[in-house]
């Protein structure tokens, strides 16, 4: 009883934090380029 | 599970180990492919040459020596896509593997949870992720020997013979260059000066001498050139644009206490956008860090006194008020510039932050019952890598090797086969997006694949601002072309014998004027070069140069050679985990 609540509970949290974290890191495409620049920016998002 | 049955410590090693290794071609998997990882500072070069750029002659202030010296040593061996796979393997498994071993010092009896927890937390953080995902390897390298270095000191300060251990972390750091170098050997000086302060004794006093030594002897082919030059070495700007940046919600401080904190807003993770997980980051590693204070009993003193030190340093960075004496450090005090970037001094939080939390983890895990203790491990195993997805699978794209086209290649060989001169460079600005490394931000290739002179704007495109390089040659180029004239024109009137053109770089250049100047020598899809027909410069090492290279390299042969007589080779990584003191 107890090893399943345990089990339970850390699959709460893992899930949580695998969503909250897991969806941000996949939503943005890195150093995308902008549309014109005459410079490459070293910072550029 | 804290237990240390006999028979027991092969589990000890073999599953940090493992772990070590899994996870660091888990984050590298895209970078181990054929080619080579480009981006941002990490300009990887296809074409292993000690070009003047490589070995410092053409820049008052040599940034990337040695260390980029000594990867075209090992691609010259490996190949330059193996080397590269070879070097980054070994940074963070180097890194996962020295906090465990650093856990081993300070707690021998942590268990497998305790260890793997610690050396998960070591890479899996934002300091990592954020240093790899703009290629500052050099970076990563110290933060990858610091847990080593730290370990070495400790045993100093316990009064083990362990002075050749502080020369050998000294001596790899020392690859890495000034970056590298200041993160090992500033922490481990403070650590040693600390002990000595508490407790002096001869063992201490000589594992600082050797400390010194090998440190001014690594810096040496960097230092001597940088301090002993006449123009543009002194001149220090972007000291408001390097300062560490909130990357979360928490403001500066918060993000500095969970490792992240790096001036570059692109490097930025998404994930710790979310306060849960900016929150979760730092109370783990301010868990880790003052557990890690109290479980070395009688060094608490040094320990503690490491932390507030680098604390306070940082502090002058971020503090407002302080900002004018943090200028004048940087400005006044020889090497100061290396201190620009500050938020890198946090290497020694995100150390003992993480070995910290492995013994935080041991205990937590030893004190529950049987039913509770595997969930938890797993738990507590896991969560860094959730604080810090966006490292799964090269950071999002950002670390992938290319193939580097071939037409590149094939006018690079006929570039060589040029008489001697200069080359100026174009477009005029040393960050791009090639087309063929899927438009990611780069510093240009050209320094380290053309084995001339190679005069670039080496000044900092911010969004911010433009921080001023240090080529005064450069800089009068960028001043006429301020004052109205066209890239193009204004580098004809700089004086060099070619001019080459990086192309598909998605800046615009003005190839049909360049090629009415002269002689065509390459027209390719990606390279075009023209000689102008002029004499111009060409690189010599000046005393300086000549003098610091072979400080260095006789002081990292003497450190080698010392190991060989000791016989370190029998006590690699492995070796390491498993001694007890």
């Amino acid at each position: 009883m107890m090893s399943a609540l345990a089990a339970t509970v850390t699959g709460v949290v893992l899930a949580l934090f695998a969503v909250v974290g897991g969806v941000s890191a996949i939503s943005p495409t890195p150093n995308a380029p902008a549309a014109s620049e005459n410079v490459v920016v070293y910072d550029a998002p | 599970m804290t237990g240390n049955r006999p028979g027991s410590w092969p589990r000890q090693v073999i599953v940090p180990v493992f772990v070590a290794v899994a996870q660091a071609l888990v984050i590298l998997g895209p970078a181990m492919g054929r080619g080579v990882v480009i981006t941002h500072d990490m300009p990887w070069s296809p074409r292993p040459l000690w070009t003047p750029f490589v070995l410092g002659l053409d820049t008052p202030a040599p940034r990337a020596v040695p260390s980029d010296a000594a990867m075209v040593l090992l691609g010259k061996v490996l190949g330059p896509s193996m080397a590269q796979h070879l070097v980054l393997l070994s940074l963070l498994v180097g890194l996962a593997l020295g906090v465990v071993a650093l856990v081993s010092e300070m707690a021998p009896h942590v268990g497998v949870v305790g260890r793997c927890v610690a050396g998960v937390v070591a890479v899996w953080n934002p300091f990592v992720s954020e240093r790899l995902a703009v290629g500052q390897w050099v970076v990563v390298l110290g933060l990858a020997v610091l847990p080593w270095g730290l370990r070495a000191c400790l045993r100093v300060l316990r009064g083990k013979p362990a002075s050749y251990a502080v020369c050998v972390a000294i001596a790899v750091a020392a690859i890495g260059g000034v970056n590298s170098m200041l993160l090992v050997s500033g922490s481990m000086l403070v650590l040693l000066g600390l002990g000595m302060a508490v407790k002096p004794s001869a063992r201490i006093a000589r594992g600082i001498g050797w400390a010194l030594l090998v440190s001014a002897g690594g810096a040496s082919a960097w230092a001597l050139p940088a301090l002993t030059a006449a123009d543009g070495a002194g001149i220090i700007g972007g000291i408001d644009e390097f300062a560490p940046a909130a990357d979360s919600p928490m403001g500066v401080v918060g993000s500095l206490l969970g490792g992240g904190g790096f001036w570059n807003a692109a490097t930025h993770p998404e994930p710790r956008q979310h306060i849960l997980i900016a929150a979760c980051s730092a109370l783990l590693m301010v868990v880790g860090v003052v557990t890690t204070v109290l479980a070395v009993p009688g060094r608490r003193a040094a320990m503690t006194g490491l932390v507030v030190v680098f604390a306070a340093v940082l502090a002058l960075s971020v503090v407002g008020a302080a900002r004018p004496v943090w200028t004048e450090v940087v400005n006044a005090v020889p090497g100061g510039g290396a201190l620009r970037d500050s938020q890198k001094l946090i290497a020694v939080w995100v150390v003992l932050g993480a070995a910290g939390f492995g013994i935080f983890a041991d205990r937590v895990a030893s004190r529950l019952s049987s039913a509770w203790r595997g969930p938890v491990a797993a738990l507590l195993i896991a969560l860094p890598m959730l604080l810090s997805p966006q490292l799964v699978w090269g950071i999002g794209g950002r670390l992938e090797a290319v193939t580097v086209p071939s037409d590149i290649e094939a006018g690079l060989s006929r570039l060589e086969q040029a008489p001697p001169g200069d080359v100026g460079l174009l477009p005029w600005s040393q960050y791009r997006r090639y087309e063929w490394n899927e438009d990611r931000v780069s510093l240009t290739l050209a320094p380290r694949v053309i084995d001339r002179v190679v005069l670039f704007d080496d000044s900092l495109p911010l969004r911010s601002g433009v921080v001023p390089g240090e080529n005064l040659r450069a800089a009068a180029v960028s001043e006429r072309i301020a004052g109205g004239a066209s890239a193009e024109a204004a580098l004809l009137d700089a004086g060099v014998r070619y001019v080459a053109a990086e192309l598909g770089t998605g800046q615009d250049v003005d190839t049909t004027f360049l090629r009415a100047q002269g002689h065509v020598v390459v027209d390719e899809p990606h390279l075009l070069v023209v000689d102008l027909g002029r004499g111009s410069e060409t690189a010599e090492a000046s005393g300086a140069v000549r003098a610091g290279w072979a400080v260095t390299i006789i002081t990292l042969i003497g450190v080698l050679c010392a190991c060989a007589v000791r016989g370190v080779r029998s006590k690699l990584p492995v070796g390491l985990i498993r001694s007890r003191p």
